[in-house]
């Protein structure tokens, strides 16, 4: 991290950094019943280093499988991971250490992605909230006052508190999550694909109130999303993934006009084409296990893209990317 | 997929009749001018393939019922793709669902309407073992929450073969799982499934939330249907993986004449796709149009609200437009316009009467603003 920093130049004095991650890997083990055979592993996370300044959102893109959920699991202690190393707010993270799970969990809420399994059948609307209060040990006779005061705030009905999470659609059920993960304010909140289930107009109503309230209350973002425009109106910074590589990263600005890797120049050309006309150009999408990980797609392939994955250039202030097209900038790590 | 034949002429469709109010009669609301056509699809364009009329749904508890969908009436013709968009409770899927069959009654109960399915059936009025029959075959569900199509004690592998297995022998084709096989993995290819033979040795649970989703799609479509519904089908897939999902979609249309009922709150994504679109609102259609058309001249102030909810701009855009008020509450809707409590254009004939959908066969309104457009 110091490294980056002598990088960016004595010049800028650097914010404090809530969460910085270091080379992280997490591998699943797949298949893996034959002994006679070494079990496969799936590198859903592989070598990823990204930090996150204090009142700050930074956006994670990247597609399906890439391995952004992983991460946001990690954060939040769901995961272990396999190697690599996370400080979150100055204090060194010991996965095998529970005093440092409880204080990520203190301090870090999540909003999964998928509402429907994140939320407890058997539970009223008001008692999934109430949870999240228990869990902070936030006194009882406050209990009321925050579920009220959080609720409007999501856009959910007052009357929804009595509902079973059956009973709400889809988009209801997703804002009982906001809710949930609101009601007791967190430094850092992670929102893994929070409105991609919402029609635009809850969309609005929501990415209104997180970017108020992430002012009002001092936190810090790390957004998920799949929807260029959401990502592009929520991040002050991004980090662009495929299939568990960091591949570029840098201030949203100079990411969306000037994206310097191939992968993301196709997100951003697949965002204004369908916003233009309706057709979209088709290419294979398969990652290479040799070399860079984007060779097998890559229109520019270059020899050495075939020797080791690219390590990270600066193309730009605070800028960087994994591709050898970008050498001539100076190397990041 | 052989089994359809292939469309390869442009069906224009011209709405006569513009009242919706009034269950009509037969199907001449449509008129199909066609150049060379094969005569299987001769017969079955004399109708639309889907026509809800008048459909009107509860879901009744212990509190008491509340209206979820109030005298709902689409059509989706032979190969048409056509969109329902709308806020989230507006009674979308519950629309799905119902011409699924795969509601819950009870608590959910049909008040009143039909659903005709390929000209003849009334779905409402099914039993279950031949509803069973049509689901397998031609008509498909994706459903919004894709976790619920897989088995999670099966692998996804033998869960697909088992899906085209059906299918085969619905056609009386005989089945090679080899073959079959390999139709599997170029499917899962198509739809951007890297290592496709890997994920048929997983179980769903071990797959990301997108992954889950387009092996769910995947499942729709090995049962070659003739209507697809798909709900929510791109929620959790990326920008890439959905431009590539709507291009198969869209060639699934083309070259084998699959129609297709979108459900979806994403307006440009159903534009971009659709044909023709119904947006809904509390249970009831407020305008209806070609896909483009409403995307961008939208009428009713609700499509319009829509429309300047997309986010546009940087971290240092203002906030956003977002309609003022709260989602509508069914079980308390005012009772003229439901729309009327957001909306900047009421007047006090919108709080006492509720307006019609009205228009032409360009498009159709239910706004008291547009009511001497045509018939009042
Ligand atoms: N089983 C049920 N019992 C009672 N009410 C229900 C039930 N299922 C749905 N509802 C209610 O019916 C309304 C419509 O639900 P539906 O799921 O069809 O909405 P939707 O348009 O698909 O929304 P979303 O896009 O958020 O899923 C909602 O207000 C919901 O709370
Ligand atoms: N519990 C698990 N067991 C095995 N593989 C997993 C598990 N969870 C995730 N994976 C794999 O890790 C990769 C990344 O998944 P995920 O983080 O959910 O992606 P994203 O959120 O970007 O869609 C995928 O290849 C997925 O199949
Ligand atoms: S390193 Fe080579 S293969 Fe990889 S993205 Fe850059 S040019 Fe393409
Ligand atoms: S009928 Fe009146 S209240 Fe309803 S949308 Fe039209 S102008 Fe607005
Ligand atoms: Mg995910
Ligand atoms: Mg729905």
């Amino acid at each position: 991290m110091e490294a980056i920093q002598a990088v960016l130049g004595a010049g800028c004095t650097p914010m404090t950094r809530i969460l910085e991650v270091e080379n992280l890997s997490v591998h699943f083990k797949v298949g893996g019943l034959s002994l006679l055979v070494k079990p496969p592993s799936v590198k859903a996370v592989d070598g990823v280093s990204f930090y996150i300044n204090e009142g700050e959102t930074l956006g994670l893109a990247g597609e399906t499988g890439s391995g952004k959920s992983t991460i946001a699991k990690v954060l939040v202690g769901l995961y272990k991971p396999t190697s690599g190393r996370i400080r979150f707010m100055g204090r060194e993270i010991r996965f095998d250490h529970r005093g440092d799970i409880t204080f990520l969990r203190r301090n870090i809420g999540i909003v999964f992605q998928d509402p429907v399994s994140s939320l407890n059948p058997r539970l009223r609307v008001r008692d999934i909230i109430r949870e999240a209060l228990v869990a902070a040990g936030v006194d009882r006779k406050e209990h009321d006052e925050k579920i009220a005061q959080i609720v409007p705030l999501v856009g959910l009905r007052p009357s929804s508190l009595n509902s079973y999470p059956r009973q709400l659609s889809g988009g209801e059920k997703q804002r009982v999550s906001l809710a949930r993960a609101l009601v007791v304010p967190k430094k850092l909140l992670i929102l893994d694909e929070p409105t991609s289930s919402l029609d635009v107009s809850v969309q609005a109503q929501v990415l209104n109130t997180l970017r108020r309230l992430k002012s009002e209350l001092g936190l810090s973002y790390l957004f998920i999303t799949h929807d260029l425009n959401v990502l592009k109106y929520m991040s002050n910074r991004v980090c662009v993934m495929f299939y568990g590589k960091l591949v570029e990263s840098g201030p949203t600005k100079s990411v969306i006009n000037q994206p310097k890797h191939p992968y993301t120049q196709e997100l951003v050309a697949n965002l204004l084409r369908r916003s233009e006309s309706g057709s979209v150009v088709i290419r294979e999408h398969q990652p290479s296990f040799e070399g860079c990980i984007y060779k097998r797609i890559c229109p520019y392939v270059m020899s050495e893209c075939s020797q080791t994955h690219p390590p990270l250039y600066h193309v730009g202030e605070e800028h960087s990317v994994a591709c050898y097209l970008s050498k001539a900038g100076i190397l990041a790590q | 997929m052989q089994r359809l034949t292939k469309i390869k002429f442009k069906i224009l469709t011209l709405n006569v009749d513009s009242v919706d109010d009034k269950p009509y009669k037969s199907v001449s609301r449509h008129f199909r001018c066609m150049s060379s056509t094969p005569t299987i699809l001769e017969e079955r364009a004399t109708s639309s393939l889907l026509q809800v009329r008048n459909l009107t749904i509860d879901y009744v508890s212990i509190d008491g019922s509340v209206r979820v969908l109030e005298d709902v009436s689409i059509s989706v013709d032979t190969s048409e793709v056509v969109g329902i968009v709308g806020e989230s409770g507006s009674g979308k899927t519950t629309l799905g669902l119902s011409i699924l069959g795969l509601l819950d009654r009870p608590p959910a109960k049909v008040r009143r309407g039909e659903i005709i399915f390929d000209g003849e059936t009334d779905l409402l009025r099914l039993d279950d073992h031949k509803f069973e029959k049509l689901r397998g075959g031609h008509l498909s569900i994706v459903l919004q929450e894709s976790v619920e199509a897989l088995n999670p004690v099966y692998k996804v592998g033998f869960q697909l073969l088992e899906a085209l297995e059906a299918a085969s022998k619905r056609e009386k084709k005989s089945f090679n799982r080899e073959s079959a096989k390999r139709e599997v993995l170029r499917l899962l290819e198509e739809l951007c499934v890297s290592q496709p033979s890997m994920v048929l040795d997983k179980y769903p649970h071990e797959l990301s939330g997108g992954m889950r989703k387009r092996v769910a799609i995947a499942m729709a479509i090995l049962q070659k249907p003739k209507l697809l519904v798909l709900d929510e089908p791109t929620t959790g897939l990326d920008a890439y993986v959905q431009s590539r999902l709507l291009t198969l979609l869209r060639q699934l249309n083309r070259e084998y004449g699959v129609a297709m009922l979108i459900v979806t709150h994403d307006l440009p994504l159903a534009a971009t796709i659709c044909d023709r679109i119904y947006v809904m609102y509390a249970g009831r259609i407020l305008e209806e149009g070609e896909a483009k058309a409403v995307l961008n001249s939208p009428k009713h102030p609700y499509t319009k609200a829509l429309v300047s909810a997309i986010p546009q701009g940087f971290v240092d855009a203002p906030p956003l437009d977002v309609p003022p008020g709260e989602p509508p509450d069914l079980k308390r809707l005012p009772k003229g316009c439901k729309f009327a409590p957001r909306c900047p254009k009421k007047t006090s004939l919108c709080e006492a009467f509720e307006p019609l959908l009205l228009g032409s066969h360009t498009g159709r309104v239910r706004c008291w603003l547009y009511s001497d457009d045509k018939n009042t």
